[in-house]
C-alpha cells in the first residue's frame, strides 16, 4: 500500500488581497521505502507540499491519503495526533529544543506517544542515538553541539518513533559538503535498514544523487518524475 | 540629538502597543491614586479648617494658661480677668475685623425627663454674629438677643430632647463659686451649621445672661479675634501679646495651634495613605524595569547594529532611558486623564460623608458634615508628572545600562 | 506531564533577569496584598472587637423606642419593666441554644466630682454585672500594666474609672468620688463611691468616658428594680450573629415581648459603613495583584514571540494546541509559585514583625471621639490563612494573566511559526 497518495492537491496563499497559487493540482504517490528528492526553484511549491503532507497546513482542494486514511479535513488536534504518530520532520535549521539535551530531544516524540514504558523509551533513544553516531553526547544541549551533530539529533528525533513518513526540508543546506555527505549517508542507511519512506526538498545536486526517485516541481506542478 | 532619541523611543514603544499600554497603566494607577488622594485630603483639610475657622475658633484666640495646659480645668481657672474690657481693647487694634468674647461652661440641658451634657457658650449676639457665621445657620426661629433667658442650639439635639422653638429648656450647671445653679431658657433658634461639633455639642446663650447666672463678673473664657486673613494671624497675635493691658496667665494663640490636633491627624492620614502609594509605585517600578529589559533583550541584534554603526554605550543607554522616560510620561498622561473626570466629580458633586456615615460624623472627630469636596490643585498634577518621569528614569537606568554593555559581536551573533 | 514541567522549568532559566523581574513583580503584588489586608483587617478587627465586647455584643436587646434616645442615656425605656424581670430574662437567654453569654447593662448619665474641690466631669455610667463583663470583654486585662486595682464587687458602692478620668479629676485608686445623676423618675441624686480600679486600655471610651458600677447597686440607686436599659447577647463566634439574632427573636416572639434584637453589624453607622466597604477592599487587593501581573503578561507575550520557531517545531512533533497552551501555563505556574513563595516569605516576615510592633495611631486620638473604638496603637493582623490567601491570589492572577499569551502560542499556525527565523 502507498504511504502517501494525493489527488488534485491545490493550495493558494492570500497575499495582500491577491490569490497566489502555490500548488496547482498535485497527484503524487509515494510507495513504502522510497527515498525521494523534491527539487525545483524557489517558490515552486516544495515547502508547501511538505507542509501539506506533514499535516502542518490544509489544502484548498484535493485529497491526501496517508496510510490509506484521508487526512485533509482533520481538526488541528487530530492533525497533531497524525503528526505525532506517523510523521517525522527534519529541518534545515535543525529546530532542536534548546533547553533539552540531545537525549531529551529524541525522547520527546516517544513521551508524546505515551505508548512506551520509561525503560523502553530509554533503550530506543540510546539505540538510535548510537545509530546516528552520537554515543557519549547524549547529555549535551544543542548549543554545545556542532551543526552536523545537531542535525543527527534531529534525524534521530524524526526516526525514533518509527514514523511512516519522514519529511525533510533542505536538511543539508546549512552543512558543509563533508557533513552533508555524512548526513545523507546516514539517512540513506536508515532508509535501507528500517525501510522508512523519505521525502526531502533540496537544491543540492549531491542530495539528488542519493535519491531513488527524483521529482521536480515548477510553478506548483510536477514537471518531472523519474525513478532510478 | 535628544529629538532623535525621542522619535526612536516613541517608535519603539509603538512597536509593542499592548506592553506599552500595560506598563503605562501601572504608572497611571499610581498617578490616579496620588492625585485623587491629594485632592480628597486637601479638600477635606480645607473644609475642616474652614469649618473650624468659620464656626469654632477665629484666627487668633486668647485663653488662659489652664485652658491650654489642663485636661479639664475648673471653671474659675479658665476665666480671663477683665475679659470683656480686654476684648474691647483688642477690637481697637489695627487689622482686627471683629472680636467675640465667649464664656464656655459645661452644663446639662434637659426637658424634665431626659437630659444631655452640652457645652454652654455665652456670647455677645452681635459680636458673635460679626466674628462667626453660626448666626447665619439658624434654620428655625432667630438668633439670640442680649439680656434674655434664651438659647440657640443644634436642631438634632433639640429633636433628641423633643423640643422646638418656643419650648423651655432646663439647664443645670455650676457657678464660678462652684455652687449648683439651675435656670430655664427659652429656645429661640435651631442651628444646622456645617460643623458637627457646634451642632451637636454647643448651646448658645446671651453672654450677659450667662455671666449673671454664673457670677463671672466681667470675665470670659475665650476672646476670639477675627483678623484680616489667616496668613496674618501671627502678626496679629504678636500685636495682642504686646497689649499693655494683657492680664498675666493668658495665652494668645493662632488657629494653627488651636487646630493642631486636626492638622496632626491630617498629617498622619497622609502618611498612612502614602504607604499604599508606595506599594503601587514599587509595582510600577518593576513594570518599567521589565518593559525596558524586554525591549533590550528583544533588540539584541539591533543593539549590535547600532554599535556597529558607531554608537557609544552612553548613546545606547540613552536610547533605552528615553524609552523609559517616555513610558513615565505616558503613564502620567493616562493617570491624569483618568484623574480629570474623577476630580471633576469630586469637586463638583463631592463625596457625601453623611450618606456613608449617617449622623455619626461628629463621632469621627472631624469638623465636617455632609459633603466633602475635592479641590483642583494643578501643582499636584505637575508634581505627579515629574515624579512619574523620575521614577521611570531611575527604573530604566539599570536595564538600559545592561543593554548598552552587550558585546556587539555577541549581540549580532545571538539568536 | 512531568516532561511538560521539566521543559517549563528549564525555560524559566533561559533569561534569568527576565524571570527574576517576573518573580519580583509577583512577590511585590503578594506583599502588597499581605500588607494591606493585614493593616485593614487589624484595624477592622480592633474596631469590631472592641465595639462588640464593650457596647454592642453580638446581638443587643433594647426597647425599640430606646434607639433614638440612646444618646440621651435615657432611663425611660428599660427592659424587664413589663413581662419577665431582668433576672428571669437573662437566665432564659443564657439557656437559649447558641448563646455563649448574656448580660444586662444600665447606661446612664453621670457627673463625677471629687469630695473636695470644684472639678467635675460628665461621663457615661454603666451598671453592669462585672464578672460577666470580664468574661466577655476581659476588662481585667486593662487593670494590669498601666492600670491598677480590681473590678467593683456586687452590692458594694464601688466604681471603676479610666486612667484619664482619674487624672482629670486629680484622684487615685482608693479615693472616694461623688456621683451626681438622675434616677429613672427624674429626681436628682448624689451617691459616694469608692474607686477600686483604674482602666488603662488606650481606648477613649474606657479611659475617659465611661464609669462602671455594679449592676445591683445601679438598679437600686437609679430606682430600676430588676430592669436594665439593654441586654447584650454573645454567640461563641461573631460569624454566628445571624443565627443568634434569629434564636433571640424567636424567643421574644414566644414570650410576646416587643423588644428589638440588633445585630452588631447595625450597631452604629461606622460599623455598618465598614461592613459595606469590606467588598471594596477586596477589590483593592485584587487590583494590586492585577497590576503586578502585567509584568508577567508582557514577559510571556515576549517569550511566545521569541519562541515562535520552537513552538512550530513542537507542533510538528505532534504537540496539540492544548499541549502547547499547557506548556506555557506550566511555565507561568512555576514562576507564579516562586514569586508567591518569595512574597509570602518576605511579606509574612515583615507582617509578623509589624503585628508585634504595631502602628502608632495616637495622632488620630486627639480628635477622635469615644464611639471610634480605636486604640492608640493598631496591630496589623497576622494570620496564616491570609498569607495563604495572598499566595493563592498571586498564583491565580498570574496564571490567568499568562493565559492569553499561552493561548496565542497554541493558536500559532505551525507553518508560519516554522517560517519565522
Amino acid at each position: 500500500m502507498a504511504v502517501v497518495a494525493t489527488r488534485g492537491l491545490t493550495k493558494n496563499y492570500h497575499n495582500g488581497g491577491m490569490e497566489v497559487p502555490a500548488l496547482r493540482g498535485i497527484d503524487l504517490v509515494l510507495e513504502e521505502g522510497e527515498f525521494t528528492s523534491l527539487a525545483g526553484p524557489s517558490g515552486s511549491g516544495k515547502t508547501t507540499l511538505l507542509n501539506l503532507l506533514g499535516c502542518l497546513d490544509r489544502a484548498c482542494d484535493g485529497e491526501i491519503l496517508l496510510d490509506g486514511i484521508e487526512v485533509g479535513n482533520l481538526s488541528t488536534t487530530e492533525q497533531a495526533r497524525v503528526r505525532r504518530e506517523k510523521i517525522g520532520f527534519i529541518f534545515q535549521t535543525y529546530n532542536l529544543i534548546p533547553v533539552l539535551t540531545a537525549f531529551e530531544n529524541v525522547e520527546l516524540p516517544l513521551v508524546l506517544l505515551r505508548r512506551y514504558s520509561e525503560k523502553e523509551i530509554k533503550e530506543r533513544v540510546l539505540r538510535i542515538l548510537a545509530e546516528v553516531g552520537l554515543e557519549g553526547l547524549e547529555h549535551r544541549r544543542p548549543g554545545d553541539l556542532s551543526g552536523g551533530q545537531q542535525q543527527r539529533v534531529a534525524i534521530a528525533r524524526a526516526l525514533v518513533k518509527e514514523p511512516r513518513l519522514v519529511l525533510a526540508d533542505e536538511p543539508t543546506a546549512n552543512l558543509d559538503s563533508e557533513n552533508a555527505k555524512a548526513i545523507l549517508d546516514l539517512m540513506r542507511r536508515l532508509n535501507e535498514t528500517r525501510g522508512v519512506t523519505f521525502l526531502f526538498s533540496t537544491h543540492d545536486p549531491l542530495v539528488m544523487e542519493y535519491a531513488t526517485r527524483l521529482i521536480t516541481l515548477r510553478d506548483g506542478r510536477i514537471v518531472k518524475d523519474e525513478r532510478r | 540629538m535628544f529629538d532623535f532619541y525621542l522619535r526612536l523611543a516613541a517608535k519603539n514603544l509603538f512597536r509593542h502597543k499592548r506592553r506599552t499600554f500595560l506598563t503605562a497603566a501601572a504608572i497611571g494607577v499610581g498617578v490616579v491614586f496620588y492625585l485623587w488622594l491629594d485632592s480628597f485630603l486637601l479638600g477635606f483639610e480645607k473644609d475642616a479648617l474652614g469649618n473650624i475657622l468659620d464656626h469654632q475658633t477665629a484666627e487668633v484666640q486668647v485663653v488662659t494658661k489652664a485652658t491650654v495646659e489642663e485636661d479639664s480645668p475648673e471653671l474659675k481657672k479658665t476665666l480671663i480677668p477683665r475679659g470683656l474690657e480686654l476684648a474691647k481693647e483688642i477690637a481697637l487694634l489695627p487689622g482686627v475685623r471683629a472680636v467675640s468674647p465667649r464664656l464656655f461652661f459645661p452644663l446639662t440641658a434637659g426637658n424634665g425627663l431626659d437630659e444631655i451634657p452640652l457645652l454652654g457658650v455665652g456670647v455677645d449676639p452681635a459680636a458673635e454674629a460679626a466674628t462667626f457665621t453660626n448666626a447665619r445657620f439658624v434654620k428655625a426661629g432667630r438668633w439670640l438677643e442680649p439680656g434674655q433667658a434664651e438659647a440657640v442650639l443644634g436642631e438634632k439635639v433639640a429633636r433628641l430632647l423633643e423640643l422646638g422653638v418656643g419650648d423651655t429648656l432646663i439647664v443645670r450647671t455650676r457657678t464660678r463659686m462652684n455652687t449648683v445653679q439651675a435656670f430655664d431658657l427659652t429656645i429661640v433658634g435651631l442651628l444646622a451649621t456645617p460643623n458637627p461639633n457646634v451642632n451637636e455639642g454647643w448651646l448658645f446663650l446671651p453672654l450677659d445672661f450667662a455671666g449673671a447666672a454664673l457670677a463671672t463678673e466681667g470675665t470670659v473664657s475665650q476672646i476670639e479675634v477675627r483678623g484680616p486673613a489667616a496668613k496674618e494671624a501671627d502678626r496679629l497675635a504678636t500685636r495682642i501679646k504686646t497689649l499693655p493691658g494683657l492680664p498675666p496667665g493668658v495665652v494668645v494663640r493662632t488657629w494653627r495651634e488651636s487646630a493642631a490636633a486636626l492638622l496632626a491627624m491630617l498629617q498622619a492620614e497622609r502618611q498612612y495613605d502614602s504607604l499604599f502609594l508606595l506599594l503601587v509605585i514599587a509595582i510600577a517600578v518593576i513594570g518599567v524595569i521589565n518593559a525596558i529589559l524586554l525591549a533590550s533583550l528583544e533588540r539584541v541584534r539591533e543593539i549590535g547594529m547600532l554599535k556597529a554603526l558607531g554608537m557609544t554605550e552612553r548613546q545606547i543607554r540613552w536610547v533605552f532611558v528615553t524609552e523609559g522616560i517616555l513610558l513615565g510620561g505616558l503613564g502620567w498622561l493616562f493617570g491624569a486623564l483618568m484623574a480629570l473626570p474623577m476630580n471633576y466629580w469630586m469637586v463638583e458633586i463631592g463625596y457625601d460623608l453623611e450618606a456613608f456615615l449617617g449622623e455619626m460624623t461628629a463621632d469621627f472627630g472631624y469638623a465636617i458634615s455632609g459633603r466633602v469636596y475635592g479641590v483642583w490643585n494643578w501643582g499636584t498634577f505637575l508634581a505627579a508628572f515629574f515624579i512619574s518621569l523620575l521614577v521611570a528614569l531611575v527604573a530604566s537606568y539599570f536595564p538600559a545600562r545592561k543593554a548598552s554593555r552587550l558585546d556587539p559581536a555577541v549581540a549580532l551573533r545571538r539568536l | 506531564m512531568s516532561f511538560l514541567f521539566k521543559m517549563a522549568w528549564r525555560n524559566i532559566f533561559r533569561q534569568r533577569s527576565r524571570t527574576l523581574l517576573s518573580l519580583l513583580a509577583i512577590a511585590a503584588g503578594v506583599v502588597a496584598v499581605i500588607f494591606s489586608k493585614a493593616w485593614i483587617d487589624g484595624m477592622m478587627a480592633s474596631l469590631e472587637g472592641y465595639t462588640i465586647d464593650l457596647t454592642s455584643g453580638h446581638v443587643r436587646l433594647i426597647r425599640p423606642e430606646y434607639r433614638v434616645k440612646e444618646r440621651l442615656l435615657s432611663l425611660a425605656y428599660p427592659l424587664g419593666e413589663e413581662g419577665p424581670g431582668y433576672a428571669r430574662l437573662v437566665e432564659d437567654l443564657r439557656h437559649l441554644p447558641g448563646v455563649a453569654a448574656a448580660t444586662g447593662r444600665i447606661r446612664f448619665g453621670l457627673l463625677l466630682a471629687p469630695l473636695a474641690g470644684e472639678k467635675q466631669l460628665a461621663l457615661q455610667g454603666v451598671g453592669a454585672e462585672l464578672a460577666a463583663e470580664d468574661r466577655v470583654a476581659h476588662l481585667g486585662r486593662f487593670l494590669r500594666g498601666e492600670g491598677e486595682g480590681r473590678l467593683p464587687l456586687p452590692g458594694r458602692q464601688e466604681i471603676l474609672l479610666g486612667k484619664t478620668t482619674l487624672r482629670k479629676l486629680g484622684l487615685k485608686v482608693g479615693d472616694k468620688v461623688n456621683a451626681v445623676f438622675n434616677t429613672s423618675f427624674g429626681s436628682f441624686k448624689i451617691a459616694t463611691f469608692r474607686i477600686v480600679g483604674a482602666i488603662a486600655s488606650g481606648l477613649m471610651y474606657l479611659d475617659e468616658s465611661t464609669a462602671y458600677i455594679p449592676l445591683d447597686v445601679a438598679m437600686n440607686l437609679l430606682e430600676l428594680p430588676d430592669a436594665v436599659t439593654e441586654i447584650v447577647v454573645f454567640a461563641d463566634r461573631m460569624e454566628k450573629t445571624r443565627e443568634l439574632q434569629q434564636t433571640v427573636e424567636a424567643y421574644l416572639r414566644q414570650k410576646g415581648l416587643s423588644y428589638t434584637a440588633i445585630p452588631w453589624t447595625e450597631h452604629n453607622e461606622l460599623i455598618a459603613y465598614m461592613e459595606k466597604i469590606k467588598g471594596f477592599y477586596s477589590l483593592i487587593y485584587f487590583a494590586f495583584m492585577v497590576l503586578a501581573s502585567f509584568v508577567v503578561f508582557n514577559t510571556m507575550m515576549m517569550i511566545v514571540s521569541e519562541r515562535t520557531q520552537e513552538i512550530g517545531m513542537l507542533a510538528a512533533l505532534g504537540f496539540a494546541p492544548g499541549g502547547l497552551r499547557r506548556l506555557f501555563l506550566a511555565e507561568s505556574l512555576l514562576v507564579a509559585c516562586g514569586g508567591s513563595i518569595l512574597g509570602v516569605l518576605f511579606g509574612g516576615a515583615v507582617n509578623w514583625i509589624l503585628a508585634k510592633v504595631g502602628f502608632d495611631l495616637s495622632a488620630y486620638m486627639e480628635t477622635s471621639a469615644p464611639a471610634m473604638m480605636l486604640p492608640p496603637r493598631i496591630y496589623p493582623s497576622f494570620r496564616w490563612a491570609d498569607l495563604f490567601f495572598a499566595a493563592l491570589l498571586g498564583v491565580v492572577v498570574t496564571v490567568f494573566a499568562a493565559y492569553l499569551p499561552a493561548r496565542r502560542a497554541a493558536r500559532l499556525h505551525p507553518t508560519e511559526a516554522l517560517r519565522t527565523i
